[in-house]
């Protein structure tokens, strides 16, 4: 079986879904014989000029990390879309937005008073530079280009990285538009013991001490197991630490952060405006909580201007 | 002026792109580094609760996310003046 092409890419991104990669430790070798690897630039050196002299759909899997976000991101993100057969959006950037699309929410001091703007083309005393168009909206990659398969997380674990693996080798593709993850909600496979969710008050995570073996929203901790899909191992929950939403919406929920409005608004006990007022003031942060990981995704997706 | 473009560049983390500009006699006369990217992390940090940074900031970078983590748990310390609970007293 001749070997598969292969490219990884990042747009607005960490490098951890790289790092991620290199996680599966003594598979990549697997990953090396099974794939030449075109384009990485973490870990090899081509560069763009490569890219554009393949044949269309000469790479059989692209596996895209990061959101887009200035033109350069797009550009790349069309290019890769033109030479590949499959796109992969890896990691909850590419999938979602990820932790980029917090640029959405305006910061308290978002002073410009001398307009400064960056700028395209700037004039220096040799020539002219450029720089790509630095967009206000921040893309998930299937915002701008057609996407087969998503692999969230931030960054995905490593046992679902090598299911992608497996997949290439084998050539035993799920259905096109499959998330490679859980098809229920974290909450399914949360091992926490969960009785009524009736709460009373919300606390924010430093003012009580967490039992370990409690469901966290029924001690009244935001938790987003209930707006987030499973299949991350419940990693965070077991380090006693409440979800915030790494692997997006559960299947059949398009925007995650309306989502988890709506199961904390289910489990509070309240019927009063009182108490209703109350609720909201204790929930410190909701559009950076809730959509922590998805807001490009959110039915409020802001127009490109 | 000539103009060699190194883009990206690799084998670090981080988007880069190098512009060099050659005089008539095909010696550098200047080289340039660009960043074509930009997050935000300086901005879309304020607002949010200082507890939630020691899990927003690592995603600064994903190779050193370690550092990132540990400078703001440290600093959500010091704004509530409490220090770390000794090693063996650590719930993991």
């Amino acid at each position: 079986m001749p070997k598969l092409k292969l490219a990884l890419y990042w747009a607005a991104s960490c490098g951890g879904c790289d790092v991620a990669v290199l996680d599966i430790n003594e598979k990549i070798l697997d990953v090396a014989a099974l794939a030449d690897i075109v384009l990485w630039p973490i870990a090899m050196d081509f560069k763009y000029h490569h890219v554009e002299a393949m044949d269309d759909k000469s790479i059989d899997v692209c596996l895209f990390n990061g959101a887009v976000r200035n033109s350069e991101q797009e550009e790349i993100a069309k290019l890769l879309r033109a030479k590949s057969k499959i796109m992969v959006a890896f990691g909850a950037c590419a999938c979602f937005g990820g932790i980029p699309a917090l640029a959405y929410v305006e910061a308290p001091t978002n002073d410009n008073p001398e307009r400064t703007f960056p700028q395209t083309q700037t004039k220096v005393k040799e020539g002219e530079l450029e720089l790509p168009e630095f967009f206000d909206t921040v893309h998930a990659l299937n915002q701008v280009v057609g996407v087969e398969y998503y692999l969230p997380g931030c960054p995905p674990p490593v046992e679902l990285i090598l299911k992608v693996v497996d997949a290439l080798a084998t050539g035993q593709l799920p259905p096109v538009g499959s998330v490679i993850a859980s098809d229920k909600a974290l909450c399914d496979e949360c091992l926490r013991t969960k009785e009524e969710k009736r709460i009373t008050k919300i606390y924010r995570p430093h003012q009580i001490i967490p039992d370990p073996q409690r469901c966290f929203l029924e001690q009244g901790l935001i938790c987003l197991g209930p707006a987030t899909r499973g299949g991350c191992g419940q990693r965070c929950i077991k380090a006693n630490m409440p979800c915030r939403g790494c692997f997006g919406p559960p299947p059949g929920v398009v925007d995650q952060g309306a989502k988890m409005l709506s199961a904390v608004a289910s489990i509070y006990d309240v019927s009063d405006e009182e108490g209703i007022i109350r609720m909201v003031e204790e929930i410190v942060d909701p559009a950076g909580t809730f959509y922590r990981f998805a807001m490009s995704t959110s039915l409020l997706e802001r127009k490109r201007t | 002026m000539k103009k060699v473009t190194i883009d990206p560049i690799t084998r670090l983390e981080g988007h880069g792109r190098i512009e060099i500009f050659l005089d008539e006699a095909g010696n550098v006369a200047n080289a340039y580094l660009q960043i074509p990217e930009l997050r935000g992390f300086e901005k879309f940090c304020e607002g949010r609760p200082v507890e939630e940074l020691p899990r927003i900031t690592p995603r600064i970078c994903g190779v050193c996310p370690e550092a990132h983590h540990l400078a703001s748990t440290k600093a959500a310390d010091a704004v509530y003046h409490v220090d770390a609970p000794p090693r063996e007293e650590a719930p993991l």
